[in-house]
């Protein structure tokens, strides 16, 4: 086969058709055509002929008429054909093996079995050479159990061109065989599935048995003419296309099966969207009914003195007295630290004091007394001495006296009035005491007010914290809280979901498969206008074909045959209308 | 609070008449008796300056004196009701108040008391004597004699100076624990505390009032006293 892709002539004027009658633009057209492996194939694949030249077989069988099943006798059968139409027949007797014959050669071109499986299971040796086109070809094998192995022999050579071995194989082998020498392609099909439009049709690839059911007649396939008494997917029609050789065919057929595709998809695409949005309807107003289910819940507690609006406030509250109390802490232990200090400071004045007025005390005490003798040597001090110091000066030393031991008046015992210098100190001592004292009282004062804020304060953040722990625990705030909270989640995800279909308020987006749908269905269209016209005049030749052949077969009340596109042939004989199958079967 | 630095609580020295004041009292109360021997008109007397030194350590550090009385207790020396006395000392009798820290001689604690004993000694209320063989340079002892007047004055000073008589009801104290002990024992036990043991010469002995609170605390309670 060869194709013409180009935009000149008729595939030209065919991707134009398409594109005006799926109203898309052309570039879009060639890409949904090529990525759906649409292609126009507008000439007639060649001619090939194949001739079958000898068929050999043998075997064993049960021998007729006998009683037991063991007993058996040895068969064989070689037939060597030439050029012509030949006949086999059988004299006298039925159930001579014409069929077999016939169906063992089909076996050995098409690889698929149609043999009676008793008379498969008698086969030994099987043997049919036929020429294709102007190739040489044997296919030979050996049955056991009914079941082949052997090969595919190019006999002008000797050469093994393919081996097989079993049923099953066997099929494949020669499928593969076959439709690589007569340049075939598997044909194309695609039926429409049970369940439903939205389903993705049943796709499939008939291959060389299917074409092969071509190549004979034989009672069980008279119903269909053609396609091996199967009328599913469209077989019969493709069949005769192809071997009428009807241009556009396949690209009809592509574009269909391309077509049902897409059209399923673009449905179950449609079906999936408008599931999706009832989904999500549904989905919204289940949330939307919790949400009044919620707040009418809310609605019915009781209000608390805590609501969970306030435990924020509340953590805050707690947070700011939980400050407050340690600025106060801080600023009470500055007042303590500062109040101690002065106090030791206090207490070390009250000893200097108390040291300075004992001293005063003993010193006007000793100072009351009259000296009698030197302390270093203990001589009495004589009277003319002790007169001295009247003046002033020292009884013993003569030295000058300092003015607190002159004698002129004698303090009495427990006085310390006659020591101005020590009664000064004394004074001033007391009067920094009394300072200190003031300073302490004063810082007293402060610690005292600084222990109060402190102690109003630790019982303000003592409050809160009862505060916040009596929200967070009581059973109808924690109820309340717990209802809010629920509700608040609720409008959360609503809004949320609202929010995030708002996006999706149209269906997903079938566009891509609506346009492919439409071109295809179009391109569909055209090639079958196209490949009907064409097959029209071949029908026509045929019908005439049929008709002179039928007469010349002696059907003199043959009127006229008409083979239809769709493989279907109607007779007209003698004035009336007959089907198809009953004039053929005269006919075979 | 600036103006006050420097001034301690304790530690200050005590003046010459107030340690006068002390030895007077201390010899009129804890001096022996002076039947026989010694200066005319003498009536009591402190054999040997160590005696009298140890004996002042023991009026100027009334934390010191409370250990060594409940150390006595301990060791059956006095009965256990004279650590209520220990209290008195430590506690109630305003030890802050009268508290003069020593400093650590070579031979224990040690002041100079020349000027004070002159102040009495002019006076004529002491008198002070060499003892022992004066060829002896090495072993010279002195002893303190509280002569009549010395004895008539110290009872002036503690009726007419009540600010004073604290010390004379000080020596009282003392004397639950130093009376008839000679210097060397004094001293041995007063080198039983290692704040005074390891005090270096020239430098204050350290109070020990925070170590003697707690054992007194727990003496009283293991003899059952208020």
């Amino acid at each position: 086969m060869s194709q013409d892709e180009s935009a000149e002539g008729p595939v030209g004027e065919w991707l134009a058709e398409v594109a005006k009658r799926s109203r898309q633009p052309l570039d879009a057209v060639r890409d949904i055509l090529t990525s759906h492996g649409v292609r126009a194939r507008t000439t007639l694949p060649r001619p090939h002929r194949v001739l079958v030249t000898e068929v050999f077989f043998d075997g064993l069988r049960p021998v007729p008429g006998a009683e037991t099943a063991t007993s058996l006798e040895n068969f064989s059968f070689s037939w060597a054909l030439e050029s012509g139409v030949w006949c086999v027949a059988s004299m006298g007797k039925n159930e001579a093996g014409k069929s077999s014959i016939l169906e063992i050669i089909l076996w050995c071109l098409r690889g698929r079995s149609g043999l009676q499986a008793d008379v498969r299971h008698w086969l030994r040796r099987v043997r049919v050479r036929f020429t294709l086109d102007d190739e040489h070809l044997g296919v030979e094998m050996t049955v056991v159990n009914g079941l082949p192995q052997g090969e595919v022999v190019a006999l002008d050579s000797g050469t093994v061109l393919a081996q097989f071995n079993g049923l099953k194989n066997f099929e494949q082998v020669m499928d593969a065989f076959m439709l690589d020498r007569l340049n075939l392609e598997p044909l194309r099909t695609a039926q429409d599935a049970k369940k439903g439009p939205d389903i993705a049709p049943i796709t499939g690839e008939l291959s060389w048995p299917a074409y092969a059911s071509a190549l004979h007649i034989n009672r069980a396939s008279l119903k269909a003419v053609l396609g091996g008494g199967s009328v599913e997917h469209g077989l019969p029609t493709r069949l005769l296309e192809l071997f009428l050789g009807a241009p556009w065919a396949s690209t009809k057929v592509a574009a269909q099966v391309a077509h049902k595709i897409v059209a399923a998809n673009l449905t179950a695409a449609q079906t999936r969207a408008a599931n999706d949005a009832a989904a999500r309807q549904a989905q919204l107003a289940e949330l939307s009914q919790r949400l009044i289910s919620a707040r009418n819940r809310l609605q019915a507690l009781p209000q608390t003195n805590e609501a969970a609006a306030t435990l924020q406030e509340l953590y805050g509250a707690l947070t700011t007295a939980t400050q407050e109390a340690a600025q106060a802490q801080g600023e009470l232990a500055r007042a303590r630290g500062e109040h101690d200090e002065w106090e030791r400071q206090r207490r070390s004045l009250v000893v200097a004091v108390h040291a300075a007025e004992e001293a005063a005390l003993a010193r006007a005490f000793f100072h009351s007394l009259t000296p009698t003798v030197c302390p270093r040597c203990d001589t009495a001090v004589r009277k003319e001495q002790w007169e001295r110091e009247k003046d002033g000066t020292c009884s013993l030393c003569a030295s000058e006296l300092h003015p607190s031991h002159e004698v002129t008046s004698k303090p009495q015992p427990g006085s310390r009035e006659d020591d101005p210098d020590a009664q000064s100190e004394i004074d001033d001592l007391h009067l920094t005491l009394a300072s200190a004292q003031e300073a302490v009282e004063e810082i007293a004062a402060r610690l005292s007010r600084a222990q109060r804020t402190a102690a109003q304060a630790a019982a303000r953040r003592e409050d809160a914290a009862n505060r916040l722990q009596t929200a967070t625990t009581d059973p109808a705030a924690t109820a309340r809280r717990e209802a809010e909270l629920e509700v608040a989640r609720l409008e959360g995800a609503l809004a949320e979901r609202q929010g995030r279909f708002d996006d999706l308020g149209t269906p997903v987006d079938v566009a891509p498969l609506t346009r492919a749908a439409a071109v295809l269905k179009a391109a569909e269209a055209s090639a079958h206008e196209r490949r009907t016209a064409a097959l029209k005049q071949i029908l026509d030749d045929i019908n005439r074909d049929i008709t002179a052949m039928g007469r010349d077969l002696g059907l003199d009340m043959l009127e006229r045959v008409e083979l239809t596109s769709g493989a279907q042939l109607t007779v007209w004989k003698g004035g009336g209308q007959k089907q198809n199958n009953q004039v053929f079967e005269h006919m075979a | 609070m600036e103006a006050f630095a420097g001034r301690g609580a304790i530690g200050t020295e005590p003046t010459r008449e107030q340690t006068a004041v002390r030895l007077l009292f201390i010899l009129d109360r804890l001096g022996d008796t002076c039947d026989e021997g010694g200066p005319l008109a003498a009536v009591r007397v402190v054999r040997a300056q160590r005696k009298l030194q140890k004996l002042d350590f023991l009026m100027r550090n009334p934390d010191y004196l409370a250990d060594e009385i409940i150390t006595a207790v301990e060791q059956g020396r006095l009965p256990p009701e004279r650590l209520r006395a220990a209290r008195e000392v430590l506690e109630q009798r305003e030890p802050e108040l009268h508290t003069y820290r020593m400093l650590r001689g070579q031979h224990g604690a040690y002041e100079p008391l020349h000027n004070a004993l002159s102040v009495l000694r002019h006076l004529g209320l002491i008198k002070i004597e060499r003892a022992g063989s004066t060829s002896d340079t090495h072993v010279r002892r002195r002893d303190y004699y509280l002569l009549e007047p010395g004895q008539l004055q110290a009872q002036q000073l503690r009726s007419r100076v009540p600010a004073l008589a604290w010390y004379d009801e000080q020596a009282l104290y003392v004397g639950l624990v130093a009376k008839g002990l000679i210097g060397a024992a004094l001293k041995a036990s007063q080198y039983e505390h290692e704040e005074y043991a390891a005090t270096p010469s020239g430098r204050v002995i350290a109070g020990i009032t925070e170590r003697v609170r707690p054992r007194l605390a727990a003496a009283l309670e293991r003899e059952g006293l208020e």
